[in-house]
């Protein structure tokens, strides 16, 4: 495990990547907290402004600052994008680990509701959660939740068979290893670095997923921002201001690819030593 | 010899597995003993049952398996009747066993100590981690290992085959067990590692008078480290006698078939080794006579009909064949 984080940290792509990730997040938790202007502040005498040093990515077609608003749209969209990744990830591996187990028919019936699961579009099972639980209060981040499972379960489950029939669960039953110790010793602690490499395309789902939400409104309740609305707010302005829309989008793409060249990171980083995946 | 120096005596063991294809009958009958201080090998090919006769008496038999018959004295306990709670207790702390690929039978994701420490631990939760791991450490030097303290701390990638091998039979003697099961513990090494582990193995015996039931292929290493054989095939035990009575005297056509296909130093390697004819039996169609009939040199019409019984030989020596009952030529 220690040697596993080591080499992910001698990996310069991840680690770029993480600290990229690191510092958007950063900003978007601390900037509000070092600035006086108000994400929801209108001032029609400052609309649509080029960057300047009050307004340091410009304004909006309601004079509101940018800048701020990336960070509250940021707060939104990645805390829905890693939630949903996280409740998915966890719920997902319960079941991998149930079904791996278990085997038979309980096996066969939750993988066949996985299918069925896996068939529905996240993008679908949000907006139907939106409908359901409530508009404009978040409630699609379940509806990307579960979206997010399926692949968690088959992942995890062909983990659990494959290591629960190897030679080291075999022998380490034969030296009088509880079931207990086996699937919390040897199947989590091995099948857990595959769910990571799993989590990291799950948030990158997630935070499309979400994005395309606000893009089409169906997302968090006005004024407060989300990065792929700020993004729909800005098209207008394409051809004069293309920051509008160009940052929203670039913070959206960077996000993705630094959560995949993280994952890229975590799977290269298990065939180093330990052998397995 | 009388009844207290057996420690393991099984008897008309019978298992099966359940697959798509049909019943796999993968043993019939086997019985078998292991002497206090002695080892006993069972040798037979692929598919003969062997192992899974060993992962039986462990209760380690794959989901689809079953034991229909038979029974396994250990110690005075039937382990073919324990509960699941009371063989898991058993194995590692008085029956252990080491495998065949020591590569992969070490979890890659902990450290030599952990695992060590660990396998000590679940049976004596009360030692504490210190004791433990002095404990971990005394028994690799004891198994030859030179820098114990350093291969504590090293995850199983980095370390041999051979390596490997001696750390799965440092973990099988932690607690102590009377009884070790080797699954073809040399098969998986070099030649040159093999003879270690199997002068490892020969030590425990001399010294500690360890037990051990050991399982092979090989008839070379059986005659290096065993003192009795049982010879199987087909799921059947077809002759069992000490390491002198099988090489020298054996009774059954199947023993003596195997026994000449041996490369030997003294012909020169001018003689052909001799192979035996035909495919090992389909274990879903058993035949209705003796298993070994359809390759064997000697069968005659009631080989083919009825299966031949146990006959005792004498001084432990036994066999499964009519030939022997009509009491004509054993050998060929």
């Amino acid at each position: 495990m220690k040697r596993k984080s080591r080499a992910f940290f001698r990996n310069p792509v991840a680690v770029t990547a993480l600290a990229i990730l690191v510092v958007i997040i950063l900003f978007c938790i601390l900037y509000p907290f070092f600035t006086t202007i108000d994400y929801r502040e209108m001032n029609f005498e400052d609309r649509l402004q080029t960057p300047s040093l009050k307004h340091p990515l410009g304004t909006d077609n309601f004079g509101r600052d940018l800048m701020i608003r990336m960070a509250w749209g940021g707060r939104v969209t990645l805390s829905v994008a890693f939630f949903s990744g996280l409740i998915a990830a966890v719920i997902g591996t319960v079941i991998g680990i149930l079904c791996g187990y278990a085997g038979g028919s309980t096996d066969s019936v939750i993988m066949r509701l996985m299918d069925v699961l896996s068939s529905v579009p996240g993008l679908l099972l949000a907006i139907v959660f939106e409908y359901m639980l409530g508009m404009g209060r978040g409630n699609f981040l379940y509806g990307i939740a579960i979206a997010g499972i399926p692949p968690f379960a088959k992942l995890v489950r062909a983990a659990v068979l494959e290591i629960s029939g190897s030679a080291y669960v075999e022998a380490s039953r034969a030296l009088g290893a509880s079931p207990l110790h086996v699937i919390r010793e040897h199947v989590v602690r091995n099948a857990l670095p595959l769910a990571a490499v799993q989590a990291t395309t799950a948030v990158a789902d997630a935070l499309t997923t979400c994005t395309i939400l606000g893009y089409i409104s169906i997302s968090i309740k006005p004024p407060m921002p989300e990065w792929g609305m700020l993004f729909d707010n800005g098209k207008n302005q394409l051809r004069i201001l293309p920051h509008l829309s160009l940052i929203p989008a670039a913070a959206i793409i960077l996000c993705i690819v630094c959560l995949n060249l993280m994952g890229n990171g975590i799977r290269d980083s298990l065939s180093i030593g330990g052998g397995d995946a | 010899m009388n009844g207290q120096d057996i420690l393991l005596a099984v008897s008309g063991l019978r298992l099966s597995f359940r697959t798509p294809r049909g019943t796999v009958q993968a043993v019939s009958d086997a019985s078998f003993q292991v002497r206090r201080g002695e080892v006993t090998g069972i040798v037979g090919e692929s598919g003969s049952g062997k192992s899974v006769s060993a992962y039986a008496l462990l209760g380690l038999l794959a989901r689809n398996g079953t034991v229909e018959a038979g029974s396994a004295l250990f110690d005075g306990r039937d382990l073919l009747s324990l509960g699941k709670k009371e063989l898991r207790k058993l194995r590692g702390s008085e029956i252990s066993m080491i495998f065949q690929d020591p590569m992969t039978a070490l979890d890659p994701a902990f450290t030599i100590g952990s695992f060590l420490t660990e396998v000590l631990r679940s049976h004596a939760p009360t030692i504490n981690r210190r004791e433990a791991w002095g404990r971990s450490v005394r028994m690799l030097a004891d198994m030859g290992i030179r820098d114990p303290e350093d291969v504590m701390r090293r995850y199983p990638d980095s370390l041999s085959g051979g390596m490997c091998q001696r750390v799965m039979i440092a973990a099988a003697l932690l607690c102590g067990p009377q009884l070790l099961i080797a699954d073809e513990p040399t098969t998986a090494l070099d030649v040159t590692i093999q003879e270690e582990i199997l002068s490892l193995l020969q030590r425990l015996k001399e010294e500690q008078g360890m037990s051990i039931l050991f399982i092979t292929h090989d008839f070379g290493v059986v005659a290096r480290l065993c003192d009795r054989v049982a010879v199987m095939y087909g799921g059947f035990v077809m002759e069992s006698g000490s390491v002198e009575q099988i090489y020298h005297s054996a009774a059954h056509p199947y023993t003596q078939a195997l026994l000449r296909a041996i490369p030997r130093l003294e012909d020169g390697g001018k003689e052909l080794l001799s192979a035996l004819e035909g495919e090992p039996i389909d274990l879903i169609r058993l035949p209705e006579g003796c298993v070994f009939a359809p390759r064997c040199p000697r069968r005659c019409e009631k080989c083919l009909r009825t299966r031949p019984v146990t006959t005792d030989l004498g001084d432990g020596h036994s066999a499964a064949c009519h030939r022997i009952r009509e009491g004509g030529d054993l050998h060929v």
